[in-house]
């Protein structure tokens, strides 16, 4: 890209609203001084005018509609619809701030944090700091860190969020308990029993047979 | 494939070259208090003043007539319906389009999401309205192309005529913003006609 000078720069600024006629009149006879001297201004605002040429006879001869004619009779059935219901107003503006891209960004992040936040309080066990003297109740106790809840502190199992936990776990002691007899035994014999002779070569340690 | 854009000509043809001529303040003022209180007249004199206007805005941004005359009634209504919170530091028409450009880009996103594409069932089947329904269509789809700021600073000024001031006004930008905009926005825009067609 072409590197302007600080003049043409500050020209440059003026291109646009000189091709839509908006420049105050001592700057655009300021500008029209610098374009007869500068080739590279009057080449650019050539372009800016094929742009704006373009854009104008495209745009410009967009068809136009005229309203109906229930027009105005449709507007005050709605301001008579709102002011029977104030909440219709409210939610429409509540509707349109959050269509917009910032808002709708952050309203969706802070429902996903809390939904987030919710899972964790919901599924997470309570720890408390090991020095915290925290009152065990009966009903619920607390899980200490550093410390497993025993089969004996039967209120911990209560705690427990799977429906008839206490039976199911009654019904898989009962079927392990099964599994267990059904195995056969094998009787063990204790390293001690084995047969332990002494040869007169070795030394004084013995050996196994 | 060549897009021949030419629409029948009718009285309101150049529209965006007739300059929008705001209404006294005073006047409008002593309006607003009527209508404010209450008064169907006042708010009969203002629907006649801009609803043509409002309408068509609607029109350049939805490209559909339903969808457009909708967003315009519901325009006028919330303004009515706001007039308590409207403190005069804007003219009305300002805040007036301001209302409708914000409804209208509400509407125009949803239907994003939605997927919702053109009103093709508008087309008609034959002869010279169908080829004006596809140049008004491809229009409609090469400024859709821009992004939301640079299409609504280049509706406001080739097809509303409203001027930089007004359209800084509108869109409460600085006017160097609107220049640079418009600037972006044409160059962009010629391009995309230029593949188009």
């Amino acid at each position: 890209m072409q590197k302007l000078s600080p003049t043409c720069r500050e020209y440059s600024r003026d291109l646009e609203s000189y091709a839509d006629g908006e420049l105050s009149q001592a700057r655009r006879r300021d500008l029209e001084n610098h374009l007869a001297l500068c080739k590279s201004c009057d080449a650019r605002l050539r372009k800016i005018e094929k742009n704006c040429a373009i854009a104008k006879s495209v745009l410009g001869s967009f068809p136009r509609i005229a309203p109906r004619p229930d027009f105005d009779l449709r507007v005050l059935a709605k301001v008579a619809a709102r002011q029977q219901s104030p909440l219709l107003n409210f939610c429409d503006r509540l509707d349109a701030v959050f269509s917009r891209p910032l808002p709708k960004l952050l309203g969706s992040s802070f429902s996903g944090i809390l939904f987030g936040l919710v899972l964790v309080a919901a599924f997470l066990p309570r720890v408390a700091a090991p020095n915290e003297a925290t009152p065990k109740s009966a009903a619920t106790p607390d899980f200490v860190a550093g410390t497993i809840p025993t089969r004996a502190d039967s209120s911990f199992y209560a705690f427990g969020r799977i429906p008839n936990e206490a039976a199911l776990l009654r019904q898989f002691a009962g079927e392990e308990k099964k599994r267990r007899s059904r195995r056969p035994s094998v009787k063990k014999e204790p390293l001690w029993n084995a047969d332990i002779s002494v040869s007169p070569h070795s030394s004084s340690r013995g050996s196994l047979c | 494939m060549a897009i021949s854009f030419s629409f029948t000509p009718d009285a309101t043809r150049n529209f965006a070259t007739r300059a929008f001529a705001a209404p006294p303040r005073d006047a409008e003022t002593q309006l607003l208090q009527e209508a404010r209180a209450g008064s169907r007249v006042a708010q009969g004199v203002l629907l006649e003043r801009y609803r043509e206007r409002v309408t068509n805005l609607a029109y350049s941004l939805l490209h559909s007539r339903d969808d457009a005359e909708d967003a315009a009634q519901e325009a006028f209504a919330q303004a009515f319906s706001s007039l308590q919170s409207f403190r005069g530091e804007a003219s009305f028409w300002t805040w007036l389009y301001r209302i409708t450009l914000n409804l209208c880009l509400h509407r125009k996103r949803r239907s994003k999401e939605n997927c919702e594409s053109f009103d093709d069932h508008e087309l008609p089947a034959h002869g010279d309205a169908e080829a004006e329904a596809i140049a008004r269509l491809t229009v409609s789809r090469t400024l859709d192309a821009l992004p939301e700021t640079l299409r609504v600073a280049l509706i406001l000024r080739e097809m509303q005529g409203l001027s930089y001031e007004e359209i800084a006004r509108v869109l409460a930008i600085p006017e160097g913003t609107v220049r640079s905009r418009l600037h972006e926005a044409r160059r962009r825009f010629r391009e995309l006609w230029e593949d188009e067609s």
